[in-house]
């Protein structure tokens, strides 16, 4: 019942509130992207085990964050709990497991609530408001006026009426003809034109958004009695507000209004069938992982023309690069591509659980996800040749060395040669056709990569199968280690990339 | 030093490096695969597949002082992958226009080749026309002197040629390096990638293939 309730943008790992949505992007990334992996694990089968716990929740009102005890964030074990109140250790798959037995409550109304507070400034205001207008309006409320009083400012005490002589509203001084009011929500002081009466039912579709409220909001108070204050003339209960609690309330209520205009991952925590949550988790792991795939691969391929570069150098015995630089660009890439391949499965496992929510359009564009990261990955791995070993560049190195001495050499005598016979040796150039006497000849070693099994169907882009078969030749050339072909080929891709976006931005 | 095991350096510290791009165009099974592959690898194959796409080959040819090395683009001749072959012939230097001398319609198509390439590739380009599948001189539908006379009249380099018994193969495609601007100026001004020093590391004196 009691358990600390923590809100706002907070870190799932180590808990601290960053404030906004894109700080805790940021912060996530930076201090946690080790981390993520084991994150991404315990999200894996979340899905089925979303629907599930939804489904049986039914029959409790899924978005009455306050119908039973358990409160968002309060699953934490006290294990995890170090004296300032955040986890010390992150989330571990034994803390995460506990929770699918323990409580199954829906979480969902909770979160939301929690999240639509953190959007601005006057939120923490705001919340506190919504929090006791909850209070307030609890089903042991005292029905009696002057019982009813007591439990009001049991809950939001009272300023006492000897400390403002001024209502705070429009700053008249308080007398006989105008009397001091009090605002329900804050406990403030003011005049009677200064105050407005919230109904309960409106005040009631402010804490829960899914209630139906159809009247016109907040009164403008009639009278000054004190009856007034509790019952509106038509006898709805009502409560006093101050214009500056009426403020934030209504600013909150219109925010809640708009969401239906807001993106998608947004709407993701508002949903309010089960189903609908299912999906739209669905949709945002699916762009979530989707994000981070290409980051993972954009990482790798930006570090692996250096290391290409590296390596070629390295084996070319030059000394250019160290070793060590290498071997950890290599596994640096390596790490991204490693992210890539468990990401694009994971994409390819979404909502496997269940068959009926995953269409066949939306397996297939999954399955394609997949294979062709997987592809793309084989054949950049291959690029990654091993590297020689400390031995092995010695070697390397000392051959070099002793080519280029023997080069300089040649160079040294030809020279001297040259000097010596005075007359330059230039054969004039003959244009075609080919004399038999003529040196040109054809160097026999040509290269071809073998075919590539284009598997693409017949209806298929021409554009796509001849990347596909590009790619393909790609990883031969690197295999073969014919750099200048990797080279061209990886151009063409290019030209062929850009000419595939620019034909799609144009249908 | 990204070059380093890659091209071949066959000659002593002579030799300069030029890297060129060359297309093949022209209507499907009038042996362009088999063109190439025969000056690529030498070899010949009676049940060549058809090609997908585009096919990607290199070699390297010595001229006197000067090594060329083309980056062999064997386009598909069927008529679906047609989209693809601007992209193959927009940077090429050179291009072989193929047609089957057995087959009148080839020679109409080879000509529709030309006009395109004259018309959209690069104005430097070097175009030879290759009458394949010489060896069948008694299925010829197509004479010497007509697509000699329009090679003439459209100043490109033409050869009747043989996949099969290698006839004129590597000498076409030697004409064209012999024809291509192997100074570093003309090279670059096709396309500032190609036609460059690949051995500068290697040579003193610098400059390409002077
Ligand atoms: N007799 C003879 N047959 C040839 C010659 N060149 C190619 N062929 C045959 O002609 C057929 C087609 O050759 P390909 O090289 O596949 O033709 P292509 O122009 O590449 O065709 P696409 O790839 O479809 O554009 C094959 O069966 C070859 O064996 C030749 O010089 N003489
Ligand atoms: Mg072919
Ligand atoms: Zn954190
Ligand atoms: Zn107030
Ligand atoms: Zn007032």
């Amino acid at each position: 019942m009691d358990t600390e309730i923590r809100e706002g943008f907070l870190c799932p790992i180590c808990l601290a509130d960053l404030g906004a949505i894109s700080d805790l992007q940021l912060h996530f990334e930076e201090a946690h992207s080790n981390e993520d992996k084991d994150v991404l694990d315990q999200i894996k089968g979340l899905f089925g085990k979303a629907k599930r716990k939804i489904l049986g929740s039914r029959d409790r009102n899924p978005d009455d964050p306050y119908s039973s005890g358990a409160s968002f964030g309060g699953e934490i074990t006290p294990d995890d709990v170090t004296a300032d109140g955040l986890t010390a250790t992150g989330y571990h798959p034994s803390v995460w497991d506990p929770q699918e037995l323990g409580a199954t409550r829906c979480c969902t109304a909770a979160f939301k609530h929690v999240r639509e507070a953190r959007l601005d400034r006057y939120v923490v205001e705001t919340n506190k408001l919504v929090i006791r207008l909850d209070k307030l309006l609890s089903t042991d409320a005292p029905t009696d006026p002057s019982k009813r009083k007591a439990f009001e400012k049991n809950i939001v005490p009272w300023a006492p009426d000897s400390c403002v002589n001024l209502c705070t509203t429009c700053g008249k001084s308080f007398g006989l003809t105008r009397r001091r009011h009090h605002c329900r929500l804050c406990g403030g002081v003011m005049c009677s034109r200064c105050s407005q009466f919230l109904p309960h039912s409106y005040a009631r579709k402010m804490i829960n958004p899914a209630f139906s409220y159809d009247g016109d909001g907040f009164r403008r108070s009639s009278s000054n009695s004190s009856l007034n204050s509790v019952l509106s003339p038509d006898g709805e209960p009502h409560l006093r507000t101050c214009s500056e609690c009426r403020t934030l309330l209504e600013r909150r209520d219109r925010l809640i209004e708009q969401r239906n205009a807001r993106p998608i991952i947004v709407q993701l925590y508002e949903v309010s069938g089960s189903f609908e949550i299912f999906l739209k988790t669905f949709i945002y792991f699916y762009f979530y992982f989707l994000q981070k795939l290409r980051l993972h691969l954009e990482a790798g391929d930006s570090l692996l023309p250096r290391f290409l570069q590296m390596a070629d150098s390295l084996s070319a015995g030059e000394t250019v690069y160290s070793l060590m630089e290498a071997t950890q660009l290599r596994l640096k890439i390596l790490k991204s591509y490693e992210s890539a391949d468990v990401l694009s499965k994971r994409i390819l496992k979404l909502g496997l659980s269940d068959p009926d929510t995953v269409t066949a359009k939306s397996a297939q564009l999954q399955r394609n996800i997949r294979s062709s990261v997987s592809g793309y990955l084989q054949q950049n791995l291959l690029g990654l040749q091993t590297l020689p070993t400390e031995k092995e560049l010695d070697e390397l190195q000392e051959t070099r060395q002793l080519e280029a001495q023997r080069r300089l050499e040649d160079e040294r005598r030809t020279a001297e040669a040259n000097k010596r016979k005075m007359k330059p040796q230039k054969i004039p150039k003959t244009p075609s056709p080919v004399r038999e006497d003529d040196t040109s000849r054809v160097v026999e070693a040509g290269w071809k990569p073998t075919e590539v099994n284009a598997v693409s169907s017949e209806e298929s882009d021409p554009m796509i199968q001849q990347m596909n078969i590009i790619r393909g030749y790609v990883k031969q050339a690197k295999q073969a280690r014919k750099w200048d072909e990797v080279k061209m080929l990886e151009d063409n891709l290019k030209e062929l990339q850009l000419a595939y976006w620019s034909e799609q931005r144009k249908s | 030093m990204a070059n380093q095991g890659g091209a071949q350096r066959p000659n002593g510290p002579q030799s300069k490096i030029c890297q060129f791009k060359l297309v093949l165009l022209g209507e499907s099974a009038v042996g362009k695969s088999s063109l190439v592959l025969r000056f690529v690898k030498g070899q010949f194959h009676e049940y060549q597949e058809s090609t997908i796409g585009a096919a990607f080959l290199t070699q390297t040819v010595c001229l006197d002082d000067t090594t060329v090395k083309f980056e062999i683009w064997d386009t598909a001749g069927q008529e679906r992958y047609h989209s693809l072959a601007p992209m193959y012939y927009r940077g090429a230097q050179a291009a072989i226009v193929v047609y089957d001398i057995t087959n009148q319609d080839t020679f109409g198509r080879a000509k529709t080749w030309v006009r395109e390439l004259q018309r959209q590739a690069s104005p430097n380009i070097v175009i030879a026309l290759a009458g394949n599948k010489a060896d069948l001189a008694n299925k010829r539908m197509v004479e010497y002197e007509e697509a000699q006379a329009y090679a003439e009249e459209n100043s490109l380099l033409f050869m009747e040629t043989s996949a099969k018994t290698a006839m004129n193969v590597n000498d076409i495609f030697l004409a064209i390096a012999k024809k291509l601007p192997k100074n570093e100026q003309a090279g670059q001004q096709q396309s500032r990638q190609r036609g460059v020093d690949l051995s500068q590391e290697n040579q003193p004196s610098g400059g390409c293939c002077k």
